[in-house]
């Protein structure tokens, strides 16, 4: 299946005999990036070869879709390429995801649109659905990256046409980025998990959410891990049907901010459960010490916490 | 015609197709062609490549906002080559207000034009000049007297903004008038040779008589060497370089009727109106008491 760089011959093709893949995952192509690499290979040239397979008298791109498109934007007659053999579907797909792989230039939505292709591929080649490592192994993208694939690729049609919107902009205008769509997803499944009745339509939710994201009532997309947190309320000995009256002010009030609820609900107990945390740490450290040990630096902050703890424990 | 954008993001495609049915509309462009290349020597493939209804062409690179190297680059060899080209750089329409200046102020400096789409909406803020036309050496306004500077300036204004015949004649105008009145000085100087049968011409004959036959009398018979000691000597070359372009005077010229025979006409018109301008500043400096 593999095909190696000895098999592939290294030469000059007319830009105009070459066409680009139609299963290349990559799909936006942002106008700066294109613009900077065009100035580049004007003063530099073309310094790495493209990868190409010959079908007929053309050749379809396997890597090198920007340099094409550059070379093309600066008239150049022909460009380097390394011809390869034509690979059957699921090797051209896979070939470009290895290429790809590392460099991370494609956006996540890009590669998830491409990855059920490549699934159900791998599905029909083995026989089984294969597992997350076999698609791993397949594809070179790391199991985190597949995971959050799979975010992208649950959401409904109307959520990927958002989200393909924001992509086609550049990077510095994009609102609504994949990170913002992987990080509500997760918090929103912990919610299904642990209060199914408080989400019984996900997508208004959806709706509700990303209005306030866009308005600024929501200014960080890192605070839905606090939705989680309070989904997660009974972990807490905090009172879940308070908990659930936050969420459902927070799925449907527009002016209700994460922080807010958080605030309202979970916030003192995860709060205490963090100093508990620590001072456990800090009991474990102290109750290995010898008097002698201890240093003047330490005995005098020892000392402040010894106060402060007494303060506290006799209120 | 559908286009096939290859080159151009597909963001971006829009905003092409947009600029294609403004300048196609308002212009009467036609025959659009998409990343298209001029010819060979031009290293650059502007996004859409048209025809204007004098034969010209029209550019149009669609942009975010920016210019690369390599389509300045593309500018300044439509310009060297003579190139009945206008090219436009046409924009999506909300970028900061300093990033639109300035893509105004460098459109102006490179003769380009810029259109900024709104949706299907679109204006043009800033012309395109032919850059045949644009590349003209830059007149240096410190050659001339002030009195010639303003109709000079507005010679090479008309001749960049489209009308290059009427721009060399504005030139020549200036020309005729100034070598009209170094021709009177001579005579009412007496500086003729000694066998000349001057029979009175007077100065309403070296003001109205046919710029070629005055030019051609004063070559004739001035006396070089007896000028006046406040002048340059009397320069023969000078005089037949401006005798020398009395023919293209009252030219009109035929509308060309091919891009190539256009690229010829506005190469030929470009060099003639910078030759005329040196010689006017040759004979001004020639003649500096003389006011035409």
């Amino acid at each position: 299946m593999a095909i190696t760089a000895a098999e592939a011959d290294l030469r000059l093709i007319k830009i105009d005999l070459i066409d680009r893949n139609p299963e290349n995952p990559r799909i936006h192509f942002r106008q700066k990036e294109m613009e900077d690499l065009i100035e580049s290979i004007a003063i530099h040239g073309i310094q790495v070869p493209i990868s190409v397979y010959r079908d007929g008298r053309r050749y379809t791109i396997i890597d090198g879709e920007r340099r094409w498109r550059s070379a093309l934007k600066l008239n150049l007659a022909a460009i380097p390429a390394l011809v390869q053999q034509k690979p059957d579907k699921l090797t051209n797909l896979l070939l470009m995801f290895n290429i790809h792989a590392l460099r991370e230039q494609w956006d996540l939505l890009t590669i998830a649109m491409k990855l059920s292709t490549i699934i159900g591929l791998l599905e029909h080649e083995k026989g089984a659905r294969p597992t997350e490592i076999e698609i791993s192994r397949a594809t070179g993208l790391t199991r985190g990256v597949i995971r959050r694939c799979r975010y992208l690729l649950a959401l409904p049609t109307e959520f990927q046409r958002q989200l393909d919107a924001e992509l086609k902009k550049p990077k510095r205008e994009q609102k609504l980025t994949e990170d913002f769509f992987i990080e509500m997803e997760r918090a929103l499944t912990t919610v299904e998990r642990a209060m199914p009745d408080v989400l019984p339509d996900r997508s208004r939710v959806r709706r509700v959410l990303i209005a306030k994201f866009r308005s600024g009532v929501i200014d960080n997309r890192v605070h839905f891990r606090h939705i989680a947190r309070i989904a997660r309320a009974a972990k807490v000995d905090v009172n879940v049907v308070s908990a659930k009256n936050a969420l459902e002010q927070l799925f449907s009030r527009n002016d209700y901010s994460i922080e807010r609820a958080y605030e309202d609900t979970v916030a003192g107990a995860y709060g205490e459960k963090e100093i508990a945390a620590r001072l456990d740490g800090i009991i474990a450290r102290l109750s290995q010490l010898r008097p002698r040990d201890i240093d003047g630096d330490l005995r005098s902050r020892l000392q402040v916490l010894s106060q402060l703890i007494h303060r506290l424990v006799r209120q | 015609m559908s286009l096939e954008f290859r080159a151009l993001s597909a963001e971006l495609v829009p905003v092409a197709m947009a600029a294609r049915n403004f300048l196609s509309g308002q212009d009467g462009a036609r025959k659009f062609r998409a990343e298209s290349a001029i010819a060979e020597q031009f290293a650059y493939r502007p996004t859409l490549l048209a025809e204007a209804s004098d034969k010209s062409l029209i550019a149009v690179e669609v942009s975010e906002g920016s210019y690369t190297a390599p389509l300045v680059e593309f500018v300044l060899d439509c310009q060297r080559e003579s190139l009945p080209i206008r090219v436009f750089v046409a924009v999506p329409v909300g970028g900061p207000p300093g990033a639109i200046l300035q893509l105004h102020r460098r459109a102006r400096q490179l003769g380009i034009g810029v259109l900024e789409v709104d949706g299907r909406r679109v204006t043009r803020p800033v012309p395109a000049l032919s850059l045949s036309l644009w590349g003209l050496r830059p007149m240096t306004q410190q050659r001339f007297p002030k009195r010639l500077r303003a109709r000079l300036s507005q010679a090479e204004d008309t001749f960049r903004n489209g009308n290059p015949a009427k721009g060399c004649g504005g030139v020549y105008d200036a020309l005729e008038s100034q070598s009209r009145a170094v021709a009177w000085e001579i005579d009412r100087r007496r500086l003729w040779k000694a066998s000349t049968s001057r029979k009175g011409h007077g100065r309403n004959w070296f003001e109205k008589h046919a710029w070629a036959n005055v030019l051609e009398y004063v070559d004739t018979y001035v006396d070089a060497q007896t000028m006046d000691s406040n002048w340059l000597p009397f320069d023969r070359a000078l005089w037949s370089r401006v005798r020398g372009l009395t023919p293209h005077r009252n030219e009109s010229g035929h509308e060309p009727k091919s891009l190539r025979k256009l690229q010829a006409r506005d190469r030929e018109l470009r060099t003639r109106f910078e030759h005329a301008t040196d010689c006017l500043a040759e004979l001004v400096a020639a003649f500096p008491r003389i006011r035409g």
